[in-house]
Order: structure tokens, then sequence, then C-alpha cells
């Protein structure tokens, strides 16, 4: 009776023997040269990974910085050039300016509901540039 | 690690992967190097699935094996059901000409066993893999692993007391 060891020898002796190891492999290179390298072999340790993601955050930061300044610079620079044509109108007509603020008196209900809807459809404007790019 | 030490574990395991699927292959080894390529692939871009819980041979064994089983799904056979000698001949008329009549002895020592059966016996006798590593190549319970050894081991035996290897 063949004992474990004659099934062993046997088998191994009458295994397949795959030959053209080389064009196998050539092919297998040719094969994987066509796709793209995963992530998880892309060379890139943990830490490099963090300092990516890090130089990211600091870029992002540094242009809502520079967003935020442009945006309060414009403010400025808009409210200054609003009162300088007031007080060039005020100069010229200065009963210009009384009228003027008896009829914001009078219409400050309606000229407050303007405002915000103005306000209001420049935001929901902007919000709707903002995400389209997303 | 790297594409290219990726290439060269791949280079030092192809050689047992190929004999493995050209054994389950009755034999033909150009579509045994087409799974092995495939398996091999797939085995390139998961590589990120891989955990390190079981040796990277195991986990290319594993892929290899679930290959040729989605293969013969495909051909519409169950890697379960027995292969007949019949097909075991037609199989074998599409190998290649070298391989053809090649390690005959071993495929027909095995032609009565189910899929299952020859793949467990090939891992334990032909791969020299443990219970453990055939339970993780094929997900076959370790029981089942046992007593499909046990049922190929008698018709080895068998085999060889009427054949030329009769001790």
């Amino acid at each position: 009776m063949a004992s474990e060891k004659d099934i062993r020898h046997f088998v191994k002796h009458n295994m397949p023997r795959p030959e053209n190891g080389t064009a196998f492999m050539e092919e297998y290179r040719r094969s994987i040269d066509l796709l793209p390298v995963p992530s998880s072999m892309s060379c890139r340790s943990p830490e490099d990974i963090d300092s990516s993601i890090a130089a990211l955050k600091k870029a992002a930061g540094t242009l809502k910085k520079r967003s935020r300044i442009t945006a309060v610079a414009v403010t400025l620079v808009s409210i200054a050039v609003l009162l300088w044509i007031a007080a060039a109108i005020g100069s010229l007509h200065h009963d210009l300016l009384t009228r003027a603020g008896a009829f914001i008196s009078s219409h400050r209900f309606f000229i407050i509901v303007t405002f915000a809807a103005v306000v209001t459809a420049l935001s929901m404007i902007a919000a709707k540039k903002s995400t389209s790019g997303i | 690690m790297t594409r290219e030490q990726f290439i060269e574990l791949v280079a030092q395991e192809q050689k047992p992967l190929r004999r493995f699927l050209c054994a389950l292959c009755g034999g033909d080894s150009s579509m045994a190097d087409d799974l092995a390529q495939e398996a091999l692939l797939k085995a390139y871009l998961s590589f990120g699935k891989f955990e390190g819980r079981s040796r990277f041979s195991t986990w290319l064994f594993r892929i290899a094996y679930n290959c040729f089983c989605d293969s013969r799904k495909a051909a519409g056979k169950c890697p379960t059901e027995p292969i007949t000698f019949a097909e075991e001949q037609r199989a074998d008329s599409t190998a290649d000409a070298s391989s053809r009549f090649s390690h005959q002895d071993l495929y027909l020592a095995m032609e009565r066993l189910s899929e299952a059966e020859k793949a467990v016996t090939l891992l334990f006798y032909m791969e020299d893999k443990s219970i453990r590593d055939i339970e993780a190549i094929t997900g076959i319970p370790s029981g089942t692993v046992r007593s499909h050894l046990s049922r190929a081991r008698q018709h080895l035996r068998k085999y060889m007391e009427e054949t030329k290897y009769g001790i």
C-alpha cells in the first residue's frame, strides 16, 4: 500500500513544469504598464501624505485670507466712493440732502425691503457660482 | 512596497502558481497562463487590500483559485462537480502539443475527484501547503479539507496500486 511519502513523490514526479517564465513575466510587465499605479504602490509614506494634506490646507487658508482681504478692501473703497459722491452732491446742492433725508424717512420700509432683497439675490447668485464648479 | 518590488515578488511566485493552475486545467498550459495573468493583474490592482495576515503566496493562490472557479462558473460548470474521464480527455485535447501527453498519470489519477478535491490535493501534495493555508486559499473549512484529502488519498493509492507505481 502506497504511503504518504509515496503519494507525495508520485504527485511531485508527475506535476506539470511550466516553461517560458521570462516570457510570462514580460507579458505581465507589459500588461501592468498599461494600468495606473495603485495608491498602495505609489511609494508614499503616511508622513508624505500628511505633509501633502498640511500643504493643501495651508494653500486653502492663504487663498481664503486673500479673498477676505480683497472683500474688505472692495467694501471700504465702495463706502469711501459713496461718501465722496454724497459729500460732493451735498456741497453742490445743500437742500438736496434735506430732501433725501425726508424721502428716506418716509419710505424707509420699502428701502429696507429692497436692500434686503438685493443682498439676498446677490448672495444666492454668489453661492450658486461657487458651488457650480464642484 | 513599490511596483518593482511587487513584480519581483510575483516573479518568485509565478512558477508554482502556473503549475497549480495548469494541473487544475488538466494540462492546458495556455489556459492556465491566461488565468495566472488575470489573477496577477487582479493582485496588482488590489494590493492595497492585502493585509499581510497570510503569506503573499497564499494570497496570490487564493486570487488565482477564485479566478479558476469564476472561469468554470462562466463555462457553466460547478467547481464541486466531478470531472468525467471524457471531459478530462476533451480538456487535454485543447492543451498545447507539448503538454498534452505530459504528466498524464497525475491527471488520470485524479480524474474522478471533484475540482475542490483536486485543488485540495494539488495544494497539499504538489505545493506543500498546510491545511490552514489550503483553508485560506480555497475557503473550504479545515474539516472538509481533511475529508477531501482522505478521499483523494484513497483514490491515489488505488491508482498507484493498479499502475506501474504499485508498491
